[in-house]
């Protein structure tokens, strides 16, 4: 966390922006707050990137603020993987012959701008299981050439991030972070470019007084992130907890089965394939997100692995904490909270984790 | 490729879904040259009631005589498609269900004595075995003739059983339950339609009906509960289920 820090002003954010298409000739993806409204997409200017608003999240709810915000944008609903891995893709075309075309994916050459930790993070997770192993994310990812991420000075209500070590702060991953303080802003390089285009900014070493301000941001932002269980004894209770249908039953009362988690969480990646035929016999084959809530999910020829929605949403909690770890060395979550705010029913995995961490320790 | 012979039945219903098919063959004009239409009275003036590769119900079963159609038609069909939610769930007309319907003929018709039905309103697949049912209100025109092409071929459609809510979220459309403090049906509710009211920023009202899986009386509730909280009345909930799901309100006992 501690390599050299610089100070500066949201101009340098500006100009940190235009250098990487003027100078790096990137496009810069970022969160686009145009017209009141937010989506991922080609930031032309720092005047397009929600610096300005606040979103405030509650379990079930979620509202965009203008007026009196405090301009600390957290997220939307949109994660990453709606640019890396895209609700619905294209994967073969197939002639009527069964000779087929694996679809291509050519994004450019691409800069990230200002995600967050967290996102930053999913990213890592995502390497882990689709890198060199899914061809079409592996093309997407292998266009970003160079990440931009904004710290979390003031995490929002449903930030979890402080107890999975996936935020406040960024620590590797990217080239350059960058934190809004009070009345200036610091810059922190993560990488040999991010060093050099930092020198291309007007900006300074920082103060001691930025520093301690910075510090104490974070260490308020890491204490409010902190709200689960702490993780070793948890993922134990969660093993244990494995064949209580009873209380999985109990957790998950509330879940309809609709698979928001599935779709607003940025480590998602279960897909369905389809065909879609021509009467000439070709077809295109193409995934979409599935969520593993969803009843489709484990269904298969002669039987369904998981027939209850408690086993889903069972399965949904134990992925994150017991399999990933398995599959790629990391846990599944980080803590965005993006599960609790588009939760139209108001389930908590919070709440959920906690509920099982006190029933079986 | 040979030609499949199909027959277009219609019980009580609007004709929507009837709509949708004829603008999905106008759309696919090549579909027919591949489908044999034997039976279909809005198409053509000369029909037979004959043995059929595919035959496709609209609307639900209100009187006796609609019971003797399906099981005509079931006999003479290698493969049954319900069209619709009133031929798959009961459709709008089983407001009605739960009064005399003596008394709603009043207040609808002048001679009511005109008027053959009996008490219940029926889906097709509570009284004959259902090979594939494609629901809305109406049905989605590119999904059904998605579904004929692969008939056509000698293939079937992938049944996928989800919410609204999956369609909705990789549409990039926002939550309007969560932003917006709307009401909308969407997470118990069937995808299908693409989620085309939440696109136009309003809540579903659940005319593809309530999925068949997963959903119990009390998750029900929760879900009454949710929308309660956002001005949803206990009666508009319930009515809502019962105008577009009265097949699945009678066998989950809500």
């Amino acid at each position: 966390m501690m390599s050299m820090m610089y100070e500066g002003s949201i101009r340098d954010v500006g100009k940190l922006l235009s250098l990487l298409s003027s100078l790096l000739n990137l496009k810069v993806i970022g969160l686009r707050y145009v017209n009141k409204s937010l989506s991922y997409g080609e930031l032309n200017s720092i005047d397009e990137a929600p610096l300005n608003v606040e979103d405030v999240q509650a379990p079930s709810s979620y509202k965009l603020v203008e007026e009196g915000a405090s301009g600390r944008f957290r997220h939307s609903f949109p994660s990453l993987k709606y640019f890396l891995y895209p609700p619905v893709q294209d994967v073969l075309y197939i002639g009527r012959d069964f000779s087929s075309r694996e679809a291509k994916v050519d994004l450019g050459d691409v800069a990230l701008f200002g995600i967050k930790p967290c996102d930053l993070h999913s990213m890592k997770v995502f390497d882990g299981i689709l890198m060199n192993r899914d061809p079409y994310y592996t093309s997407a990812r292998s266009s970003i050439k160079i990440v931009v991420v904004e710290e979390c000075v003031k995490p929002s209500k449903v930030c979890f991030c402080g107890s999975l070590g996936t935020g406040p702060w960024a620590s590797d991953g990217f080239d350059v972070a960058f934190a809004r303080l009070s009345n200036s802003v610091v810059f922190k390089p993560g990488s040999s470019i991010g060093s050099d285009l930092l020198k291309r900014l007007n900006v300074k070493r920082a103060s001691d007084e930025t520093m301690y301000e910075y510090r104490e941001a974070m260490d308020n932002a890491l204490k409010s992130t902190k709200a689960l269980p702490e993780l070793t004894a948890l993922n134990n209770a969660l093993e244990k907890s494995m064949g209580s249908g009873e209380l999985w039953t109990k957790v998950s009362r509330k879940c309809v089965g609709c698979s928001n988690c599935n779709m607003v969480c940025p480590t998602c990646f279960c897909t369905e394939f389809f065909d879609e035929v021509e009467l000439d016999e070709s077809a295109v084959r193409l995934r979409k997100w599935h969520g593993c809530l969803s009843y489709s999910y484990g269904l298969v020829a002669g039987g369904h692995f998981r027939p209850k929605l408690y086993m889903r949403y069972r399965h949904f909690i134990l992925h994150k904490f017991l399999f990933y770890p398995n599959q790629v060395g990391l846990i599944g979550c980080v803590g965005c909270g993006r599960c609790i705010t588009w939760c139209p029913l108001g389930v908590d995995i919070r709440e959920t984790l906690w509920e099982v961490f006190k029933s079986v320790s | 490729m040979k030609r499949i012979s199909v027959g277009v039945f219609k019980l009580t219903s609007c004709s929507g879904c009837i709509n949708e098919l004829i603008y999905a063959l106008v759309k696919h004009p090549e579909l027919l040259k591949l489908i044999d239409v034997k039976y279909f009275t809005e198409l053509q003036d000369v029909n037979a009631l004959t043995e059929l590769n595919v035959a496709i119900v609209e609307g639900s079963c209100v009187r006796e005589e609609h019971e003797g159609i399906l099981k005509k038609i079931r006999g003479l069909s290698e493969v049954l498609i319900s069209m619709g939610t009133c031929a798959t769930l009961g459709g709008v007309q089983s407001l009605r269900v739960g009064v005399d319907v003596s008394e709603v003929k009043k207040y609808v018709y002048l001679n009511p004595e005109y008027v053959d039905a009996y008490n219940d309103v029926k889906a097709v697949g509570e009284l004959i075995q259902v090979d594939l049912s494609l629901r809305g209100c109406p049905v989605n025109g590119d999904a059904l003739a998605s579904i004929i092409k692969k008939i056509v071929i000698g293939g079937w459609p992938l049944e996928v059983y989800e919410s609204l809510c999956a369609d909705c979220k990789r549409a990039g459309i926002e939550c309007v339950v969560v932003a917006k403090g709307t009401p909308c049906l969407g997470p118990i509710v069937s995808a299908g339609c693409g989620a085309l009211c939440p696109s136009f920023g309003r809540g579903c009202y659940g005319c593809y009906g309530v999925k068949d899986k997963d959903l119990d009386p009390e998750k029900i509730f929760e879900m009454e509960k949710a929308l309660g909280r956002l001005g949803l009345s206990k009666d508009d909930f319930y009515s809502l289920l019962k105008g577009y799901s009265m097949s699945l309100v009678k066998s989950l006992k809500i």
